[in-house]
């Protein structure tokens, strides 16, 4: 089972994108520093920092203890899906977890 | 406290060097000591960042000094990761400030270039917070995640882009400078991203090197007036700001006040420039620009050679070079120069001087500050 923690939604403190990030992460590595609104900050990958601002807000959540952040009009459209789905969901919910994973999860096993 | 003199400073030329780091050192320390004209010191203090890893080497301050024919001669290794050498100047002035020794030589040095370009990151990143390291943030990657905080606060890439240009401009007068090459505004504008809005051409080079100075009880023309260090959490993203580094304005006001100046009576300036947008911000935290004017001080080249407080005259690390924990004591030998005459084809002219040293990412950072005495 993937253990999945909603931290919810946050600011945009300051963010940056390398192109030959270290070993065992993938490029581009897009990372982002975002606040919560308790003032908690969290270090944070993402899958893109286009259109990215400074002071914005956007949804952050935990997959296996990485955090990542992404635009908050998908993840409402996610929670949108997630209760539409209901308890039937449970198990598209693991897929689109899993989808996520491979999309968001920068490390490779090694990093494991 | 008894007061504290530069008797001789010395460096090898900066950049990819063949020869070992204890001969770079050895290099270095006889030049520092043939210009104090002393023949062995009371006490040595070596600055190396991590030759356990770099070279394989551990037990360096004996390593070295055995190697420079002092092995009779008390000697301690002092480490503040990429300011080690800022911090062995300071142990060496409150060694001769205690009264504990007459005559010391400080001596730091890094060998780094026979390494690939990951792996000295690698090592180096070893000084970022863990967790953060975990998220894959490097030196570089960190100082993007600050020029982006900048950026957003008006800091134009053009701003920051001049100070590369600048600083190698001023490189192509020091023939002890890893680049003695000029750059463009558009070059830099246009060298590749590294850690996006940051780019190559922002970025210190890997460089091998040695610095030494001769600190002594007894006057000389140079006086160290004042040592401050500041500290910051390892976390970068547990800090206040993100645009001013709390460690360099601590270390800045203990120098002052330790001098019993403040920034007004500073003619020339070595700031640690690792990432260009350093420069910018040490020139604020230092106090020796007012808050949100760095840029534009930049721009109408205040900080040029030419300028009313020029910054960086020897290159500064993005173009003398960066060999880790030489750069902190070398800051000190082109001050020393700068105010003894002795910067030939870049002779600024000025009665005090800063030198602004930058630990991990600004977690340990000092400011030392020399004043010429009246002749």
């Amino acid at each position: 089972m993937i253990h999945v923690t909603l931290a919810g939604v946050g600011e945009v403190v300051t963010y940056t994108t390398l192109n030959s990030p270290p070993e065992g992460f993938r490029s581009p590595l897009h990372i982002a520093v975002i606040e919560l609104e308790d003032g908690a900050r969290f270090v944070c990958h993402g899958s893109e920092t286009k259109g990215l601002k400074v002071g914005a807000s956007v949804a952050i959540e935990a997959i296996d203890n990485v955090y990542y952040f992404s635009s908050l009009g998908a993840l409402d459209r996610a929670r949108v899906f997630w209760r539409r789905a209901g308890r039937a969901g449970d198990r598209v919910n693991a897929i689109a977890r899993s989808l996520a994973k491979r999309v968001l999860k920068g490390k490779t096993s090694a990093e494991g | 406290m008894t007061a504290v003199w530069v008797a001789g400073a010395g460096m090898t030329r900066i950049g990819r060097r063949s020869e070992a780091l204890p001969d770079l050192m050895t290099e270095a320390a006889h030049a520092a000591l043939a210009a104090a004209a002393i023949e062995s010191p009371d006490a040595i203090v070596v600055a190396t960042m991590n030759p356990e890893e770099f070279l394989g080497d551990g037990n360096f301050a004996s390593h070295v000094a055995t190697h420079m024919g002092f092995s009779e001669v008390p000697t301690l290794r002092v480490e503040t990761a990429t300011s080690s050498g800022a911090a062995a100047v300071y142990t060496g002035f409150a060694q001769i400030a205690a009264g504990l020794h007459r005559r010391v030589l400080v001596v730091g040095g890094e060998k780094m270039t026979h390494l690939s370009t990951p792996r000295v990151s690698e090592l180096i990143g070893r000084s970022i917070d863990p967790h953060e390291r975990s998220y894959g943030a490097t030196m570089p990657a960190l100082a993007g995640l600050i020029t982006r905080a900048l950026a957003e606060n008006g800091v134009d890439l053009r701003d920051y882009s001049q100070v590369s240009v600048k600083n190698h401009a001023n490189a192509t007068k020091n023939p002890y400078a890893h680049f003695q090459t000029a750059v463009t505004l558009q070059e830099v504008m246009e060298s590749r991203i590294v850690a996006d809005p940051l780019r190559l051409l922002h970025c210190c080079p890997i460089s091998d090197g040695a610095a030494a100075i001769v600190l002594t009880s007894e006057p000389t023309s140079v006086r160290v007036a004042g040592v401050g260090q500041g500290t910051d959490t390892l976390a970068v993203r547990h800090r206040t700001s993100f645009t001013s580094f709390r460690a360099t304005q601590e270390a800045a006001k203990a120098a002052y006040a330790m001098a019993g100046f403040g920034p007004e009576r500073v003619d020339f300036a070595e700031l640690h420039d690792a990432f260009s947008p350093f420069e910018l911000i040490a020139l604020e935290d230092t106090g020796l620009v007012a808050p949100g004017l760095a840029g534009k001080i930049t721009r109408d080249g205040d900080t040029a050679m030419g300028g009313r407080l020029p910054v960086n005259p020897s290159g500064g690390l993005k173009a003398r070079g960066h060999p880790l924990a030489a750069t902190g004591i070398a800051q000190i030998v082109e001050c020393v120069w700068q105010l003894t005459g002795a910067a030939s084809g870049r002779q600024l002219d000025g009665r005090v001087a800063l030198a602004h040293s930058i630990g991990g990412l600004a977690t340990n950072n000092w400011v030392t500050l020399l004043e010429r005495a009246r002749a």
